[in-house]
Order: structure tokens, then C-alpha cells, then sequence
């Protein structure tokens, strides 16, 4: 409790192996990158704080093992998550076909009003590309979640990325809450005084 | 005997198939790979356990999160007992009074404001606008019509001191910005302890007992002992919380050992007064012993049914027992510091007997639990003119959904009374019919006259966005408790007759219902005709609807439509000018099949004509399909049972605008 907050989003990385889930973390929590390739094992979490619209936002971020072996126990993180990153490489066309597949598994498993959106690492390797913006962009579109190319390497846009999410979680918490609806089924004890209608003309807002 | 193996294997000692040694052919390899080994390998690939340090590198992460888990439920329990803090503190008592800061509204005192989550009455210091300091963009995001208003408003609160006018202003407008500090905490409650998103508070460990949760009673004893009276209470209630919070993690054999020494206190009590051979008091044992036998009856069927329900309760408690087991731990624990605060007032020898006489309050009304029963403790305090109400828990409720299941909660009030200020409602404890509410509430300015003359009524609703149904009520004289301080009660739930069956008999029953159906009601006629191969809606009439217009009237009309439905059909009814209890007796058609009706379901809003402008929402209501409970849902069922029948029935409107 050193650092105090003002909310916890909890997000989640999920995508194929080696598509840069971990690398992507490393440059938003430490701001550094790691050339040599460490498969995550199972399941891991790095810790940022952000400042948005002056709330300090305390953002746990899930990191997972992208492998098959481990799917039991990354399946079991998607229910907490309130935001869920799906990563492909854009040098890499079968990471990109499987986020049909990881979308599919985000509807079985995480809650269904979690904010989604999708990440196509690596563009800095544009020699290498498989994958176009334009197909990402349209994937994004057919699935209704936002989209934008990172590069964890050269450090493009992985704070946008993060920063937006948390912004959509942010925007949908205030929609949930301050939309005409009281939260409901807390420890609210009600000695409700019931409202009084006016029986006076006067008294009524006479806006026509 | 052979082990043939699991189906998904490839038995090694099978000779391959045709499949396979064609292919095998192909691959000009020989025979020499193995075709066992192959086919297993390549049906499991990842069946391959994971390694010891793998095991220990998730375990690690694992371990680091619990941490950040337990740091973050410390924060939500902070938040919690400050908003705990501000619910105890609030000072007002009457309807003339600000809510929180006690401060007599008038012409000289303070401003009166509407809350719009609680709807009680608070000054303009002890609420907040929550449209101050919004963008006009966010304004006009809501709905066209009432934008405009808003934008009006909004005008009117730049202007300093215009902006206390706007309280008197009633509109739907108006209501939409304060809140009084209360709601507003709760709201921020909700927002910063992630409620929003899991739909409910998480779990949470409050400040005062950061330390382990100590066992043995004499710690706990040496605490009680430095408590104040007025804050025991609250922690009491804390405390039944955090047991709930925690049962699930400590072991069911400890629960179990309490329960023994809880049955053991309660039949040393019997005894004692046995002995004491009063004739009252052993009549009154002999009905308690009978009540108490049918409790262990409802007890094990309830049991048996939540075992069927656990599919639902799995989060709870992961079996039947142990939830049965740990509520009667925190029963025993109540019943012990109970006692413990009685030693402190009076004399050790006649406190044990005063706090714990057990007491059935239908002692001559033979049991009918149809509607189930409910377990309550009532105390009066003298000094302080406060009657303590705690209410642990209902059973046998009867269910309201598809699923079998309720949502309820139980609402307070003492009556007759002329305040307005003396309800209170516990919490609602979902998808269950035997919820466990464990809750403390607390009624202010009880003098002893009063327990003579009023009674609690206890009324027990399901919670449901479209509205709140009744699922039963009961009520206790208070003149009970002129002769002692405590008791305790299990009173079966009866039905008084009010089946909403449009206006309650008595003025002071509907006034308390109000907020039950503070839209008016409809009565609404259902029929499958079979030949005409469609739904016959009938819109028979409306009563108690919202005055919107000038003259403190409305002009309501009937909107009707069936979601969904291929031929898209839209109906209304004529208008009924100047009406408040306008009758229509208009029939509707909507052709559909029957297989249809149960996935369909029909939207009917009331509006008030105005012209000039767009009309006014009067209330509405959703009867079938998947989120119906209650009678809504026993209406459509009836409908699509009892085909060519006219079901009619009343029905509460509710303010959600239905889209």
C-alpha cells in the first residue's frame, strides 16, 4: 500500500507463441527490450500505474504462455480480466489467422462485457510483413474492438495501446455507473424517503 | 484383468490399420518406426506434465499475486468501512431533516435536495451535482429529449446561486444530477473497488482485523471488552461479513466443532428455565421445540435443495454442509458476545436468562412455512431509544425465476408511524432461496410507548430491474419486547392479501409500498388464440399513473410490441385525456406461433401525450422471455399453458425507460 490509487484494472495478453506478448509488457512496465526469446512459463504479471484524466490508474497486466501445454492454466485468468489484449505478428501470417481461434476463446471463458482490442506487434520489421494493416484493421472492425500496430523493439505505440484500453475500461466503468443506474444488490440500506410529486403547477419545471 | 487403455489412446498392442500401413508405405521409411509410439505421441501431445521448476516459477507468480490480492482487498476494505462510516453518521431522522448533516430544511435552514440513488432528502452541502464540471458533449449523450432540459439546467448552475432553485424544480431532469454524499461514496465505492465489473463487491478484509483470525475466544473476549456500545454493533455486522468472506478458506471440521458448542449453550439455556418451572415459560418451550423440530425438517430439505442448487452457489461454498455448518458458527459467535455485552449492564445470574429466552411469536397459529421462514433477533435499548434488528437469514423462499431461484431482500419498517424515515433494507443476496443476510439494522427514537402501540413489518422482495416483487411479509408486535430485551425469532412468512392486486387497503401499507410501485400499475390480459393463430393482449386499465402535465394530470397511452417479431407490429392505445386511472379495455393482436412465445416477449410502455413536445415516459414492463421473474414471468407461462384462456393480472410499472 505504499503507492495509493484510485482504480485496478486487471488486462490480460493473450496471443500465439512468440508473437512478442512478454516483450510488449517488458517495454510498458520497464521501458527496455530483450532480444533473446524466453517462453513464458504458464502465466506472469507486471504492475504500472498510469495517470489518466488526472485518476491514478493501477493497471495489473497478466501475461501468458502462448503455448498449447499451458492453455489450462491461462484460461483460468480470463475471468478476472477486464481488459484483454489479443497480439499477432505481423511477420507471421498463422499467428494472425489464430485470433479467430483466441477470440473464440475469450467468449468462452472471460465475462462477457470485457473491452477487447487487438495488437499487430512487430511492424517495425516491414520487410518481413505477412500480414497487411489493412486486414488487421478489418479484422477489428468484423469483431467490433480497436486495433493499432506496436512495435515493442522500437517502442512504437505500446503506450498508446495500454493507455487506450485502459481508457475504453475507464470510459465503460463511468457508463455502467453513472447512467441512470444505482449500483444495485450492495449492502445499500434504503430508509428511502419517497419522492414527492409536486401538486403545485408552480413547483413543476414548465419546459415545453 | 487387461487394461484395454482410455479411449483417446491407441491401444500399442492393436495391429494397425489399413490407414496406417498405407500410409506408412508412402513414407518409404521401413518398418521400423514404431507405430504405438506414434500414434500416442501424436494423439497427446500435451498431456506431458509440467516440469518441477516450471510447477515452481507458476506457484511464485501465483504466491506474488495473492499478495497483490491481499493489498488490494486491505484497500477495499477501507473503502468499505469508510462508507460504514458515513452511513453511521448520518444524523438525519426525520423527512424535515437533511439526511446526513441533521440540518432542519426550511426557508432559513438548508436547501432540500432529491438523491437520485436513495431518493431521500439531503442539503445542498451534503450532495453533490454530478453534472458540475462535465463537458456539454457528455449532456447531450443522453437521451434527445431529456437533453434539453439538462442543457437548461445545466445553464441555470453557472449561475451560483440559481443553482439552489433547481432543487425545488422536479423533473426528471433535475433528479438525474445530485446525489447525496452517501450514494456518491458508494458509487466511488463501486468504481474503485472493481464492483462495477464483477457485479458486486469483492472480497474484502477491513482494517481492524488486519491480524489472523484468532480462534480462541478469549482473545476475541478481551476485544469485545474495550468496544463501546454503539460501535459493537456496527462491528458485529462487520464481523458476520468477514467470517462469510473467509468460511470458505477455513477448515469445516472447526465450523463443525462450534456448532456442537452452540447446540450445547442453547440446551444448557433450556434447562436452566425448565427448572425454573414456570408454566408460561415451558408452554412457550414446548412450542419452540416443535418450531425448532420443523426447522431441522426445513433445514435438511434445504440442505437437499441447495445440493441441487449448487451449481448456482459454487462460489459460496462448495457444499451444502459446510454453509449450513458455518452459519450456525456465526450464529454461535452472535449469540456469545451477546451475552458478553449483557455481563456488562447486569448482574451475571439473571443476564443469561433475559438475553436468550427463544420465542415463537405464533404460538397459537399452527405453522405454515409455505412461503418460508425467516430468523431474526430483536433488541431494545432504553438509554438510547434504538431497537436493534438483526436479520440472519430466510429459508424456503419461494423461487421467482426460470432457474427455480430469487434474488431477495427484506424490507423493514415500523408501523403505524408517521415518519417516513424509519425503513431500512438489508442487502440482496442473490440467486438463492435460502439467503444468508446476517445484518444488523438499527431503528432510531423508539420510546417505550411505541413498543406498545407499533409493530415491525418485515416484508421480503425480489430484486429485479423491472420492478420489485413480493415474496412475502410478516409482522411482529413490539410489544414483545416491553418485557425483555432480546429475542429471538423464526416466524414463518405469510401472505396478507396484498397480491399487488392493484391499490393496498391501508394508506400507511401503500405509502411504505411506494417505492414498489411508485409507477402505477396496469392491468394486462393475456390470451393464445389458437384458431386466429396469434396473442390477444388485452390493456384493461391503469391506475395510480405519474401526473406529468401542468394541470396534475396525465394523457397515457399504451404502447405495445413483441420482441422479437418477424412482422415487426407496433400498438397503442387511443388516449385517455386528463387521467390519471384511465380504463382502456382495448385488445391487441400479434400473430406469432406458439413454439415462438417462449423465446419472444412483449414490451409494454405507457407514455403521456404531449403535444409540442416529445411524450412523457410514464413506466413500462417486459413480461416473458429470459430475464422475466416473478409474476411477470408466471403471467406468460400461464399464457403459453392455457392457450384460448384470458389470464388477467396486475402488474407493476417500473421507471426503466425499455427501448
Amino acid at each position: 500500500m505504499a503507492k495509493t490509487y484510485d482504480y485496478l484494472f486487471k488486462l490480460l495478453l493473450i496471443g500465439d507463441s512468440g508473437v512478442g506478448k512478454t516483450c510488449i509488457l517488458f517495454r510498458f512496465s520497464e521501458d527496455a527490450f530483450n532480444t533473446t526469446f524466453i517462453s513464458t512459463i504458464g502465466i506472469d504479471f507486471k504492475i504500472r500505474t498510469i495517470d489518466l484524466d488526472g485518476k491514478k490508474i493501477k493497471l495489473q497486466i497478466w501475461d501468458t504462455a502462448g503455448q498449447e501445454r499451458f492453455r489450462t492454466i491461462t484460461t483460468a485468468y480470463y475471468r478476472g480480466a477486464m481488459g484483454i489484449m489479443l497480439v499477432y505478428d505481423i511477420t507471421n501470417e498463422k499467428s494472425f489467422e489464430n485470433i479467430k481461434n483466441w477470440i473464440r476463446n475469450i467468449e468462452e471463458n472471460a465475462s462477457a462485457d470485457v473491452e477487447k482490442m487487438l495488437l499487430g506487434n512487430k511492424c517495425e520489421l516491414e520487410e518481413k510483413r505477412q500480414v497487411s494493416k489493412e486486414r488487421g484493421e478489418q479484422l477489428a472492425i468484423e469483431y467490433g474492438i480497436k486495433f493499432i500496430e506496436t512495435s515493442a523493439k522500437a517502442s512504437i505505440r505500446v503506450e498508446e495501446a495500454f493507455f487506450t484500453l485502459a481508457r475504453d475500461i475507464k470510459a465503460k466503468m463511468e457508463k455502467k455507473l453513472e447512467a441512470s443506474n444505482p449500483p444495485r444488490g450492495g449492502h445499500q440500506i434504503r430508509a428511502s424517503e419517497p419522492q414527492k410529486k409536486p401538486t403545485s403547477w408552480l413547483s413543476r419545471c414548465t419546459i415545453l | 484383468m487387461v487394461d484395454f487403455g482410455t479411449g483417446e489412446r491407441i491401444n500399442r498392442f492393436v495391429c494397425p490399420n489399413d490407414r496406417q500401413l498405407a500410409l506408412r508405405a508412402k513414407l518409404n521409411t521401413g518398418w521400423s518406426v514404431k507405430t504405438a509410439t506414434l500414434g500416442y505421441s501424436q494423439r497427446t501431445p500435451h498431456t506431458s506434465p509440467l516440469a518441477a521448476e516450471e510447477q515452481e516459477a507458476i506457484v511464485q507468480v501465483i504466491q506474488r499475486a495473492e499478495k497483490l490480492d491481499l493489498s488490494e482487498q486491505q484497500r477495499i476494505g477501507k473503502l468499505v468501512e469508510k462508507l460504514e462510516n458515513m452511513r453511521r453518521n448520518a444524523l438525519g431522522k426525520t423527512s424535515s431533516q437533511c439526511l446526513l448533516c441533521g440540518d432542519n430544511f426550511g426557508l432559513l435552514g438548508a436547501q432540500k435536495i432529491v438523491c437520485m440513488d436513495c431518493r431521500r432528502l439531503a442539503c445542498t452541502k451534503c450532495s453533490i451535482d454530478t453534472l458540475a464540471g462535465r463537458g456539454p458533449r457528455h449532456i447531450y449523450q443522453s437521451s434527445p429529449k431529456r437533453s434539453r432540459l439538462l442543457a437548461n439546467v445545466k445553464h441555470l448552475t453557472k449561475r451560483g446561486k440559481l443553482r439552489v432553485r433547481k432543487a425545488f424544480v422536479y423533473s426528471t431532469a433535475s433528479r438525474e444530477h445530485w446525489l447525496c454524499m452517501i450514494c456518491a461514496e458508494t458509487r466511488e465505492m463501486w468504481k474503485k473497488s472493481g464492483a462495477w465489473f464483477y457485479k458486486s463487491i469483492p472480497k474484502y478484509v477491513l482494517p481492524a482485523d488486519n491480524s489472523r483470525i484468532s480462534r480462541t475466544k478469549s482473545v476475541r473476549t478481551s476485544r469485545r471488552y474495550k468496544d463501546d456500545d454503539s460501535s459493537s454493533d456496527e462491528e458485529r455486522r462487520m464481523w458476520g461479513r468477514r467470517k462469510r468472506a473467509n468460511s470458505s478458506t477455513e477448515s469445516a471440521l472447526d465450523a463443525l466443532d462450534q456448532e456442537q458448542h452452540n447446540y450445547h449453550v442453547r440446551n444448557s439455556i433450556y434447562s436452566r428455565q425448565n427448572s425454573s418451572g414456570e408454566s408460561q415459560v415451558s408452554r412457550e418451550m414446548d412450542s419452540l421445540k416443535t418450531q425448532m423440530s420443523s426447522m431441522t425438517l426445513n433445514e435438511t430439505k434445504s440442505c437437499e435443495e441447495s445440493g441441487n442448487e449448487s451449481r448456482q452457489d459454487i462460489e459460496f461454498s462448495p457444499d451444502a454442509t459446510r454453509r449450513e455448518s458455518s452459519a450456525g458458527r456465526s450464529l454461535s459467535d452472535w449469540n456469545w458476545s451477546m451475552e458478553n455485552k449483557l455481563d456488562e449492564r447486569t448482574s451475571p445470574s439473571t443476564s443469561s436468562i433475559n438475553s436468550s429466552v427463544f420465542k415463537s411469536i405464533n404460538e397459537e397459529k399452527s405453522i405454515d412455512a409455505s412461503l418460508g421462514v425467516i430468523e431474526l433477533s430483536l433488541t431494545y435499548d432504553q438509554e438510547t431509544l434504538t431497537l436493534h434488528c438483526t436479520v440472519y437469514r430466510a429459508k424456503n423462499l419461494i423461487p421467482m425465476d426460470m432457474a427455480g431461484l430469487s434474488d431477495p431482500f427484506c424490507k423493514l419498517n415500523i408501523l403505524p408511524n408517521a415518519k417516513m424515515s424509519t425503513r431500512l433494507r438489508t442487502k440482496t443476496v442473490h440467486k438463492t432461496r435460502n439467503p444468508e443476510f446476517n445484518e444488523n439494522l438499527t431503528f432510531y427514537d423508539i420510546s417505550e410507548s411505541d413498543l406498545m402501540r407499533k409493530s415491525l413489518h418485515i416484508l421480503v422482495v425480489d430484486d429485479d430491474k423491472y420492478g420489485h416483487d413480493y415474496m412475502g411479509e410478516t409482522r411482529i408486535k413490539l410489544a414483545k419486547l416491553k418485557y425483555q430485551n432480546t429475542i429471538y425469532l423464526t416466524v414463518p412468512l405469510e401472505n396478507f392479501g396484498q397480491e399487488q392486486k392493484g391499490p393496498v387497503p391501508t394508506t400507511e401499507l401503500t405509502e411504505w409500498f411506494d417505492d414498489l410501485w411508485s409507477r402505477g400499475q396496469i392491468l394486462l390480459g393475456l390470451c393464445y388464440n389458437t384458431k386466429k393463430r396469434a396473442l390477444v393482449v388485452s390493456v384493461v386499465r391503469c391506475v395510480n399513473l405519474l401526473p406529468m402535465d401542468n394541470n396534475g394530470l396525465s394523457d397515457p397511452f399504451v404502447k405495445l410490441q413483441l420482441k422479437p417479431d418477424p412482422n415487426h407490429k407496433k400498438h397503442k392505445t387511443s388516449i385517455k385525456w386528463k387521467n390519471l386511472n384511465p380504463i382502456f379495455n382495448e385488445e391487441f393482436a400479434f400473430e406469432t406461433r406458439p413454439t415462438e412465445l417462449s423465446t419472444q416477449s412483449l414490451y409494454i410502455t405507457v407514455y403521456d401525450k404531449d403535444y409540442g413536445k416529445s411524450n412523457d415516459y410514464l413506466g413500462g414492463l417486459i413480461l416473458g422471455g429470459t430475464g422475466s421473474k416473478g409474476l411477470r414471468l408466471k403471467h406468460w407461462l400461464d399464457m403459453i399453458r392455457y392457450p384460448d384462456h384470458r389470464h388477467e393480472q396486475w402488474h407493476n410499472l417500473t421507471e426503466d425507460v425499455l427501448d
